[in-house]
């Protein structure tokens, strides 16, 4: 099967007198391989022309010499490429973020082959993230605090394991791509899949990791469980790395798991009784994270417009969640942020 | 039957003896320690111990020690800055206010953070283990103090007892021998003299009665002048009417045991020779008196 743009002489390029039905196409295409996170609106605007540029840059450099950290891919997707010349066709040579023959072809072959799985989509996204929901809220765990990993869900993808379309037709799983090459801003370094953002290096996934991980949202938030428990365990006191701000706040204090004992009924559970009664602050401009902290880490750094009222201070938790929570994000001034909208997530009521 | 109630009588009225003076040297000696602020003193100095960073040694944390001994809510007990009371509440406060360093952190926090700024030492390691098993409930950490300081103050209660029991015994042979109280004098006139016996089981009996009332007084001065003048009245022989010239050879040594007796005596308190009374009058009277109905 071909792909509708694939023709003899054709080319789809930003700003150009495009057949906004092929760009939907290619659009669909792209999302379906992983390369753009939404926007199916037929038009070719920037995020269209980076997610070709991503396409591209892959297409001519991740060989099997790129492997990344997180295991081999089944294929490769500079194999598709290179595979042009074997059966006789133009291969795609430097990243132009045009659609032309060359690329138009390496797409059809990557929809065509079974080693690159797509990324899934659903017929009623809407009722698929309600259930999503409940699953995670039924969920009674020992490895982490449910509440705060609710909290971690909607702060990845706002609860959506599903793209709900809005003047779109896009039902695929949500993908959050990452751009950490500053040398190379459209490359994608990583993806996050899922109502938990399950993040993956290496592209395309394993079927089975499709299969499991990524579109089963039990099974995607059972591996933020288990991240967020290995951030608490090794990123907080120890012994891999300690929080900043939990030293600064807490220097004497070892690991707490909760105020309460394990067997109480409320032990991991009842998080949002203690983000209630936890004194509120706010987290505005100037204002360093935590009081000894330095200059530079201020909710302000990135943001000129940060300021949070009403969010919880980590430090009256009697638990170490709130420390471990800003860990799963990283280390750095945005991490305060992610803190502090996942501590203040925690306050609002669950959906009936 | 005659020779066990006179036994019983020439008791009761040694007993009333040692009652009466005893509660006279309880007055002297809590006229000593309040004149001395003994217990002020003593106050200060555990605290000093507690808030110590060397071993209990008693070498303060100067500023810690400082910050809680000189906060109003400690000091401020006693208008010449030595209390000899202070409520754990006041000091779990001002212990807690000498932590805090008035950051933006919770205060559980700021605790936290100037306890492992401390020198290492007995007031660091305690403070820090008590923080660490409130792990970070604040009101949890005031308990813990207060527990902590009570303990403490149960300990120099030990010691002050022992102090007095000390000071009674001195208290105690001083006034026998100043006043001539000679233990075994007394029951040899009282053995001999039915009529005496007679009135001091008589003054015995209604002491023993105006109890409820009296034993309640909270003034221990008081009560030791009241004892005074009891004492003053008795018709026990004591003093130093007679003539010194007796005191010679084997009386001054029958005289030098008499007045030690008295002083230990005197040494087990008031409350002691109190309970001793009440036992003994009620021998007396063959059984427990029966409650009186109205």
């Amino acid at each position: 099967m071909s792909v509708a743009y694939m023709q003899e002489g054709l080319t789809l390029a930003p700003n150009w007198n495009n057949d906004p039905d092929l760009v939907l196409a290619l659009q669909r295409d792209l999302r379906a391989l992983g390369y753009l996170a939404g926007g199916l609106d037929g038009r070719y605007g920037p995020g269209t022309t980076r997610a070709v540029q991503a396409l591209q840059y892959d297409l001519l450099h991740a060989d099997a010499s790129a492997r990344a950290t997180d295991g081999p891919e089944t294929v490769t997707i500079a194999s598709f490429n290179s595979i042009a010349t074997v059966v006789g066709m133009s291969r795609v040579t430097q990243v132009t973020g045009i659609v032309d023959h060359a690329t138009a072809a390496c797409i059809s072959r990557l929809l065509n082959d079974a080693r690159v799985p797509k990324i899934p989509d659903a017929a009623d996204p809407k009722d698929q993230n309600e259930r999503a929901l409940a699953a995670i809220g039924r969920q009674i765990s020992e490895i982490a605090p449910t509440p705060f990993v609710r909290a971690i869900v909607m702060q990845e993808s706002g609860g959506q394991h599903y793209h709900v379309p809005s003047g779109d037709d896009d039902k695929f799983l949500t993908v959050g791509l990452d751009h950490g090459d500053p040398m190379i801003p459209w490359r994608i370094t990583s993806r996050g899949y899922g109502i938990g953002q399950h993040t993956l290096f290496h592209h395309p996934p394993h079927p089975h990791e499709v299969e499991t991980l990524i579109a089963d949202p039990v099974r995607n938030v059972q591996h933020t469980f288990g991240i967020l428990r290995d951030k608490f365990d090794h990123f907080v006191v120890g012994p891999t790395s300690r929080a900043d701000d939990r030293t600064a706040e807490h220097p004497l204090l070892p690991l707490r798991t909760c105020r309460y004992a394990p067997g109480d009924a409320r032990y991991l559970r009842d998080c949002r009784r203690c983000a209630e009664s936890a004194r509120k602050i706010r987290l505005s401009a100037g204002v360093p994270v935590y009081p000894s902290a330095t200059l530079q880490l201020r909710p302000d750094a990135n943001y000129k417009s940060a300021d949070y009222a009403g969010v919880p201070d980590r430090a009256d938790f009697q638990c170490d969640w709130p420390y471990a929570v800003r860990r799963y994000n990283g280390a750095g001034n945005d991490s305060y942020h992610y803190q502090a909208r996942v501590l203040l997530d925690l306050l609002r009521p669950l959906a009936p | 039957m005659t020779t066990l109630s006179t036994i019983l009588d020439v008791a009761i009225g040694l007993v009333l003896t040692y009652l009466l003076l005893a509660l006279v040297a309880s007055g002297v000696q809590e006229l000593i320690a309040g004149a001395l602020h003994l217990r002020g003193r003593q106050l200060r100095d555990a605290l000093a111990r507690l808030l110590s960073h060397q071993g209990g040694k008693g070498v303060p944390d100067p500023a810690l020690f400082e910050k809680v001994f000189g906060h109003p809510l400690v000091r401020g007990l006693d208008p010449r800055g030595l209390p000899s009371y202070v409520p754990a509440r006041n000091i779990s406060l001002a212990l807690i206010d000498a932590l805090s360093d008035g950051s933006q952190a919770t205060v559980f926090s700021q605790c936290e953070q100037t306890v492992a700024k401390l020198p290492d030492g007995q007031a660091k390691a305690t403070l820090a283990t008590l923080l660490k098993a409130a792990s970070g409930d604040l009101g949890q950490f005031k308990v813990s103090l207060e527990t902590w300081y009570d303990d403490a103050m149960d300990r120099l209660g030990g010691i002050y007892k022992r102090f007095s029991h000390y000071c009674l015994l001195t208290l105690g042979i001083a006034l026998a021998v100043g006043l001539n109280v000679d233990s075994i004098r007394i029951a040899e006139t009282l053995w001999l003299d039915p009529a005496l016996r007679a009135q001091l089981v008589a003054q015995a009996q209604a002491l023993d009665e105006s109890a409820g009332n009296t034993q309640n007084s909270a003034n221990p001065v008081g009560k030791a002048q009241d004892a005074e003048s009891a004492l003053a009245a008795l018709p026990v022989p004591m003093g130093w009417h007679g003539t010194p010239g007796q005191f010679v050879g084997a009386r001054l040594a029958w005289a030098l045991l008499g007045w030690v007796i008295t002083g230990f005596a005197i040494s087990l308190g008031a409350p002691f020779w109190f309970d001793a009374l009440d036992g003994l009058l009620k021998l007396r009277n063959s059984g427990a008196k029966p409650a009186r109905s109205t």
